[in-house]
């Protein structure tokens, strides 16, 4: 295989939690939230990755935390073997070049004082495309995303969601980058505008050769668009796999209840595996398995005390469960 | 098909703005049996929340109804008093929301929040006449309010609280997402409705709490043998929860009928976009189709059928003339010149 | 500011301006359109178009010196009184000055210290409010430390004793206030660049490359320029009040230069039987300050974007 194009390598990103004045008086050590606790990724260049997880589990900080918009309490991110967390700040704004990021909200995420022009404009002009041109290449980058030329000087509240959507994909595309993270960027539309979104991004990764980390809760989606799918419980990745593989075997048993919970249009009688509780908060995770406290496996025991590492039991698969088996039988195929 | 416990003929809740009106809801008409589980589908901006909202009487200003009627077991909701009509919400029709959060006061105890639902409708007959006399007596007041408060912690339960005594008193930021939503059911169910609105009850929670709260839901249907309305734009939330689907789009209905009909044998175009545009799981060999263009804005409908124009079956008739909805199979209704096809 | 972002200001010249003469007129048209609405507002508008533009020409509306004594028209009662003529319409005061040239040139001196001790105060107020809120720590501690200091001295007597030091004079007491009125422009903007910096367009800037002074005052500022613009608007009332104070306790210009606070003061020991002396100039000061505020309230309104189509 390649040489990956990014490698995560033993992040971690905590927060140290507000103390109230009296705890500081007592000098307390803060409490911390554990957002990201160890994760290991390597991604592959022209690979899609999918990144699945239920809210507050951290994927988002880990987005974050890979493009250096937080920064890392340790561990590594190598970009072509580069460690980035190292980078002066100049260097990083030149590497900045090569990694992108599409935001969840296409309201946010564009400033409503700007027009069109200026917010694909800037990262043109940041990284050197002369001043007469940049009107022209904004325009052929509005072309290309699906959107008429004529929106140049338009602002961002005259736009439907995925309009916007589209533009904030072309000011990713303008500055030519190989690796792109979408956190969340089909999951505020429409259905059929979402699909439209999807088809766009997959037409832009084969045109331009990209690498995309993917970043959804909806297993559906991340099926559609992903070579492969990492799962995400509490801070740490619990299960990565080939995506049919993933689907077909699915062997932690969070990546079991995540994949029964999703409600389908196409098979609807089945076994259904109810999660009893809700997610604990990263700020004091329970030891060992972080998982322990919801996991409706009988054979769990004192033994998920011992923290599971990510451990491969098949091609290209790794869980961390102890009881994962190497070769875990077939489910019944989701899709006839 | 007998008894009906909600009749909708021909409503229209339209908004009145500078630059124009806006038909939210145009003209549509639908029943709910009792017992029923109905699901109402389509994009943001189709009409399904307003059509929730018109029923419970809550559209906010600038949005009027306008016209049409909506019959609860053969009393029209648009003809009562704003008095009368406070019996019906909360007493005999409730609603959920999407964001617990903000439908829950956040300085009062949740216990409090659902006894005050539970007074405010004297428990649906549970306490009536002599007992409403007797509130003015002290003694008969801390008794009503003892009975309010047993009752609250039996809905907690109900919804599946654990140690419901000690939650009643904490605040809704101390309770999850998926917990609040379950408070806002109790607050829901505590009159016994007979019927449910959820407006997109899951939306805002993860799949696997998700999964818990639709399973609650059903439950809670069986034995109180109530119906529900769900609202969502998840095709996969109705496909497992409704027995019927009604199928939205700028305002009107384009298609009703069984979850079968609409899932497996659509006739309307937009119905069969908006299947084909949810990616399957699991299968990644083609490309999803997408509908073109975008839901046109409300205030600027285009003439004749309003999906005309992203629709590629469309013919100048399509233009000109409104399609009705037709009934092609029992209990299956399209809105479509060409449906039949 | 880097080289890189010096380009995107200077691009195609003549385009550039003609486009955004076109967009400041249709983003004009949209404004009006919204403040039109608010009726009470162009009242208040008008109010101080009206002022401006008598403090402006004011030679040319009136005749009558406003600083020379006249020892044969002394409090002289307003026209529509017996003994009162056309010639003086709001009457004389006890030198025989016609009050309404006066509380006109008076209006000079109000809206000038009004305005230019806003404007700095704006725009200082604003780029520490933008250093404070976007680089937060340190700095912004010792800002703020600043700032609750001046807070803790009321306004006036601060600015009274300021100006004792100084001395009087136009210049001292717009210096006077100046030393204070920085603070209110300065704690606003830093309360909107807290909630700005977090916006995920300031991120999305910063993944593209862009540097700090580029997003604080490219991406950051014109989106909280809106609500500076209502504060200072309104901060100008409470300026002329504080000058009219200042003049009325004699700390402010200098008579026979007429402004408002000195009339009011001057009338004072006439208040019984020549009532007219220190109650127009005093009403002078109130429509000042009421059409001030019902504008700031207007264009509150016009200038909220999420109001806008």
């Amino acid at each position: 295989m390649d040489r990956p194009l990014v490698q995560v390598r033993d992040l971690k990103v905590h927060f140290p939690m507000k103390r109230s004045f009296k705890e500081r008086l007592r000098k307390k050590t803060p409490t911390m939230l554990y957002a990201v606790d160890g994760v290991n990724l390597d991604i592959y260049p022209g690979e899609t990755l999918g990144l699945v997880g239920e809210s507050g589990c951290g994927k988002s900080t880990l987005a974050r935390a890979i493009l250096r918009l937080c920064e890392p309490t340790s561990g590594q991110v190598l970009f072509e073997g580069k460690d980035i967390c190292q980078l002066p700040a100049k260097e990083m704004r030149a590497q900045r070049k090569e990694m992108q990021l599409i935001f969840q909200d296409p309201y946010a995420s564009l400033n409503p004082r700007r027009t069109v022009e200026e917010i694909v404009g800037l990262p043109l002009a940041l990284h050197g495309t002369p001043p007469g041109q940049v009107r022209s290449r904004v325009k052929a980058l509005l072309k290309r995303v699906g959107l008429h030329e004529s929106h140049v000087d338009r602002f961002p509240h005259q736009f439907s969601g995925g309009q916007r959507q589209r533009i904030v994909i072309a000011r990713a595309l303008a500055v030519k980058p190989r690796f792109i993270i979408a956190d969340e960027a089909v999951s505020a539309l429409d259905v059929s505008i979402q699909a439209q979104i999807i088809n766009l991004l997959q037409e832009l990764q084969q045109d331009f050769n990209l690498t995309y980390l993917f970043i959804t809760h909806d297993l559906s989606v991340v099926s559609y668009v992903s070579d492969r799918i990492a799962v995400m419980y509490l801070g740490q990745i619990v299960e990565l796999a080939e995506t049919q593989r993933l689907f077909d075997r699915p062997m932690h048993p969070y990546t079991k209840a995540l994949l029964s919970a999703i409600p389908r249009v196409d098979k609807r009688t089945r076994e259904r595996i109810i999660l009893r509780g809700s997610v604990p908060t990263p700020i004091n995770p329970p030891p060992g398995c972080r998982f322990y406290s919801r996991c409706f496996l009988p054979q769990k025991s004192p033994y998920c005390l011992i923290p599971p590492r990510l451990r491969q039991v098949g091609e290209d698969h790794y869980v961390a469960c102890h009881y994962a088996v190497a070769e875990p039988p077939l489910l019944e195929r989701g899709v006839g | 098909m007998g008894e009906r416990l909600l009749m909708v003929r021909d409503l229209k809740t339209y908004f009145y703005s500078d630059i124009g009106i806006a038909k939210a809801v145009d003209g549509i008409s639908f029943s709910v049996a009792p017992g029923e589980a109905v699901g109402i589908v389509g994009e943001s901006g189709c009409g399904k929340s307003v059509t929730a909202r018109s029923i419970m009487r809550l559209v906010d200003y600038p949005g009027r109804i306008v016209g049409g009627q909506i019959l609860f077991r053969g009393e029209d909701l648009l003809t009562l008093g704003e008095q009368e009509m406070r019996r019906f919400r909360g007493g005999h029709i409730a609603m959920i929301f999407q964001d617990p959060l903000t439908t829950l006061n956040p300085v009062l105890t949740v216990g409090d929040q659902i006894v005050e639902a539970i007074n405010l409708h004297h428990g649906n007959g549970t306490l009536r006449g002599s007992e409403l006399l007797g509130s003015l007596n002290p003694f008969a007041r801390k008794r009503m309010q003892e009975k309010a408060w047993a009752r609250a912690i039996e809905m907690m339960e109900h919804v599946g609280i654990s140690v419901p005594e000690q939650r009643m008193k904490e605040y809704p930021h101390q309770f999850s997402g998926g917990m609040r939503q379950r408070v806002m059911i109790a607050v829901a169910l505590s009159c016994n409705p007979s019927l449910l609105i959820a407006d997109e009850p899951t939306t805002a929670l993860d799949v696997t709490v998700q999964a818990q709260i639709l399973e609650l839901m059903g439950q809670l249907r069986s034995d109180l043998d109530m119906a529900i309305i769900l609202i969502t734009h998840d095709l996969g939330v109705v496909a497992e929860f409704c027995d019927r689907i009604i199928v939205m789009y700028a305002g009107k209905i384009v298609e009703v009928g069984t979850v079968d009909d609409i899932l497996f044998r659509p006739k309307h175009p937009y119905t069969k976009g908006l299947l084909r545009s949810v990616p399957k799981l699991g299968d990644r060999r083609h490309r999803i189709q997408s509908i073109p263009g975008v839901v046109p804005e409300l205030h600027a409908l285009p003439t004749g059928c309003r999906f005309h124009t992203r629709c590629s079956l469309a013919t100048k008739r399509c233009a000109l003339d409104e399609p009705p909805l037709t009934e092609i199979e029992d209990g299956h209704e399209v809105s479509c010149f060409r449906g039949t096809a | 500011m880097g080289k890189a972002e010096e380009i995107i200001m200077a691009e195609p010249f003549q385009d550039k301006v003609i486009r955004s003469l076109l967009r400041m007129l249709t983003s004009f048209q949209e404004f009006w359109r919204l403040y039109r609405k608010n009726r009470m507002a162009v009242i208040g508008g008008a109010i101080v178009i009206a002022f401006v533009l008598l403090a402006i020409l004011a030679p040319y509306v009136t005749s009558h010196d406003p600083e020379t004594p006249n020892f044969l028209a002394i409090r002289k009662p307003p026209a529509w009184l017996s003994g009162g003529s056309w010639t003086y319409p709001l009457g004389t005061d006890h030198l025989g000055r016609d009050i309404l040239t006066r509380i006109i040139y008076g209006a000079r001196v109000s809206l000038l210290v009004g305005f230019i001790v806003v404007c700095f105060a704006t725009i200082v107020g604003v780029i520490l409010g933008l250093i404070s809120g976007y680089f937060g720590g340190k700095v912004d501690a010792v800002i703020q430390r600043v700032i609750d200091t001046l807070l803790a001295f009321p306004y006036l007597i601060l600015a009274t004793a300021l100006v004792a030091v100084l001395g009087p004079g136009l210049r001292n007491i717009i210096i006077a206030l100046l030393y204070k009125e920085w603070i209110y422009p300065c704690r606003v903007v830093r309360g909107e660049v807290l909630v700005a910096k977090e916006q995920e367009y300031v991120e999305a800037a910063r993944t593209v490359g862009a540097g700090d002074r580029y997003i604080m005052f490219k991406e950051i500022l014109p989106n909280i320029l809106a609500s500076t613009i209502v504060v200072s608007t309104l901060r100008v009332a409470t300026v002329i009040l504080m000058e009219a104070s200042l003049s009325f306790l004699g700390m402010g210009v200098e008579p026979p230069t007429p402004a408002w606070g000195i009339m009011v003061a001057e009338g004072r020991r006439f208040i019984n039987t020549e009532w007219w002396i220190s109650t127009f100039p005093g009403l002078a000061i109130l429509f000042a300050v009421l059409g001030i505020n019902l504008m700031g309230e207007g264009l509150r309104d016009a200038l909220d974007p999420k109001l806008r189509a």
